[in-house]
């Protein structure tokens, strides 16, 4: 039971809440406009939520084509190898992706750990910065559990850490 | 020997890409390479991770982009394809041009061309396909056609190119128009030369008034959302991204109560494919936002002057040589980022030089057109060669012809300028 759940969590969390905050950006953008149209009033505490929603959204995206395989990468120099030394190119790059998400986290915690020693209250909703802020380290730590995990499920053989557009000479020959 | 610290984070951007980092992770460690040189804290690449999304008119893309599949799958592409086939189906190869036109339509209702060649394509080619075009010319016109998606507004490529060079969107849209309208009356005509040539398609039912009448009330809802959607930023009643949210309601609405295409399954669907796209195409924002920062901190602009002002300091030779890099670029490098990185390269110096920055932004977006269309990295291609179930190979011979109307067009544009402007001078003034 409880590992149905974490399964279906992990399969879909970020589809769930990226879909969910991407439809109540759309919401909220349209009841500024009803607002404005037909009550002549503003709200800012929609064009806050708007922008929190979009960058959930985009956190969720990025962290869900880490799993998906699906970040845009050039492979046009590396398919001119041969697929071994082409697979051997794709793991360094990852590592570089590694590293790069570590720093991110790492200093979007250090970021966020002095925005917990200051006040910065937004207008619309009265919140403090450091909530909406602290998206970035936990999806980058997401984005660094999704890559581990790539090689880790390629290593057990239950699903390729190999995207689709990297072939190798030799396979694209063979084709 | 001091190595400069601008070349280390361009060698470093380089050599990560081309060994197959994801493009925004190459981009941030870049940053993080340039950042390190200059001796300033990383907390510029943790503040812009979050502060690159902030800006409001973003939200304008992920909501075009999520309207554009409603709209897909709602059944608006359905209704443009059949008004497109009682308007030029008649013609020899007609399911060619059906396309060509369909695409126009489809272009003014979604901002992205690989949308574009998807919504029109997986009717039209099938279709082509049964009827004994070859392939290699179903699948490249809808490609060729698609791309129009990217530049007949609302375009995301415009909306990406205006935050970032700080320029009306609006006004971008309006430059669009005539360019965009152009490009696709002049596929037209190429694809109807082509189709003569090798007598591809059969003639369909002549066209006349009654029932291009009937499918254009028909199809009214569809055709109807171009207006709602330009109408209300144009007017000046709507913003790009309340009339985005308004496409999305709008497209909800007509997809659910009056095409009853829609099911909540699709919308389900047209939601994950959207936040796929937001992840992966404007991700890239967080890193690039302080890589910008860093472009300019370095004086990368500045050199790129000298380097060009030493070969020619004419605008109609420097638009040609940077139309002609982007092109290049574009063959490996996806758009949004071409667009991101090198509009903070180039447009302080095309500013320099007097050249107006709505118009250089209908270039840019012009030169991606054709990288969308070229391989290794054609977005539209790798869409239509799926569709198709073509090679990427056999499409780009297919679509070598079908690249002319956009060169034509992007020369057009470099030494004739004065009507691309027209339409936003006319409605918000000249820039000053």
């Amino acid at each position: 039971m409880i590992k149905s759940t974490f399964l279906l969590l992990e399969g879909n969390f970020e589809k769930v809440l990226g879909s969910f905050f991407l439809l109540l950006m759309a919401a909220c953008i349209m009841i500024q406009v009803i607002l404005r149209f037909i009550f002549s009033t503003a709200a800012p505490w929609a064009e806050e939520i708007t922008i929190y929603s979009m960058i959930i959204s985009v956190y969720m995206g990025a962290s869900l084509a880490v799993r998906e395989k699906s970040h845009i990468r050039i492979f046009m120099l590396i398919n001119r190898f041969p697929r071994k030394v082409a697979l051997i190119f794709l793991s360094i790059g990852d590592f570089c992706s590694f590293i790069f998400l570590s720093t991110l986290f790492y200093h979007s915690c250090l970021w966020v750990n002095m925005l917990f020693h200051t006040k910065y209250t937004s207008i619309g909703l009265g919140v403090e910065r450091r909530w909406p802020e602290l998206i970035v380290p936990t999806m980058c730590a997401v984005m660094i559990l999704r890559l581990l995990a790539r090689y880790y499920l390629s290593f057990t053989g239950k699903e390729t850490h190999i995207p689709e557009g990297l072939i190798g000479r030799q396979q694209k020959g063979e084709q | 020997m001091e190595i400069d610290g601008s070349v280390l984070m361009l060698a470093t951007f380089a050599i990560t890409i081309f060994i197959g980092v994801p493009v925004p992770f190459a981009a941030g460690l870049a940053t993080i390479v340039g950042v390190l040189c200059l001796g300033k804290p990383l907390a510029l690449l943790a503040q812009s991770a979050y502060t690159a999304f902030e800006p409001f008119p973003l939200t304008t893309i992920p909501l075009f982009t999520l309207a554009g599949f409603l709209m897909e799958r709602g059944g608006m592409s359905e209704q443009l394809i059949n008004i497109s086939r009682k308007l030029v189906g008649a013609y020899k190869g007609g399911l060619g041009l059906v396309t060509v036109v369909a695409c126009m339509f489809f272009a003014a209702l979604s901002g992205s061309g690989p949308a574009t060649t998807a919504a029109i394509g997986s009717i039209t080619i099938p279709s082509m396909l049964e009827e004994k075009y070859p392939p290699r010319f179903a699948g490249a016109v809808a490609a060729a056609a698609g791309a129009l998606g990217s530049l007949i507004p609302p375009s995301n490529l415009l909306i990406i190119y205006g935050l970032v060079a700080e320029q009306s969107i609006p006004k971008l849209f309006l430059a669009g128009i005539l360019p965009g309208v152009m490009v696709g009356l002049l596929l037209i005509v190429f694809v109807a030369f082509i189709a003569r040539k090798n007598n591809y398609g059969g003639d369909g039912e002549k066209a006349s008034i009654k029932p291009i009448l009937e499918a254009a009330w028909e199809g009214k809802w569809a055709l109807g959302a171009p207006l709602i959607i330009l109408g209300g930023i144009y007017s000046g009643i709507v913003t790009p991204s309340e009339a985005a949210a308004i496409a999305v309601g709008y497209s909800l609405f007509v997809g659910f109560f009056i095409y009853k295409g829609l099911t909540w399954e699709k919308v389900i669907k047209s939601c994950q494919d959207s936040i796929i796209m937001i992840g992966t195409v404007l991700f890239i924002l967080g890193a690039t936002k302080a890589f910008g920062q860093l472009v300019t901190l370095y004086d990368i602009p500045e050199a790129i002057a000298i380097i060009f002002t030493s070969l020619t300091d004419n605008p109609y030779l420097v638009l040609l040589l940077i139309g002609t890099f982007y092109i290049f670029l574009g063959t490996w490098m996806d758009s949004i980022p071409q667009i991101i990185i090198f509009t903070a390269v180039f447009l302080p110096f095309t500013n320099s030089l007097g050249i107006d920055p709505i118009l250089f932004g209908v270039i840019t977006v012009m030169t991606c057109e054709v990288g969308f269309l070229t391989p290794p990295i054609g977005a539209n291609l790798f869409v239509a060669s799926r569709i198709s179930k073509t090679s990427i190979e056999d499409i780009s011979v297919g679509i070598l012809p079908l690249l002319l109307p956009y060169i034509i067009m992007f020369l057009f544009l470099i030494f004739f300028q004065s009507w691309v402007l027209f339409l936003p001078n006319y409605f918000y003034g000249p820039s000053l």
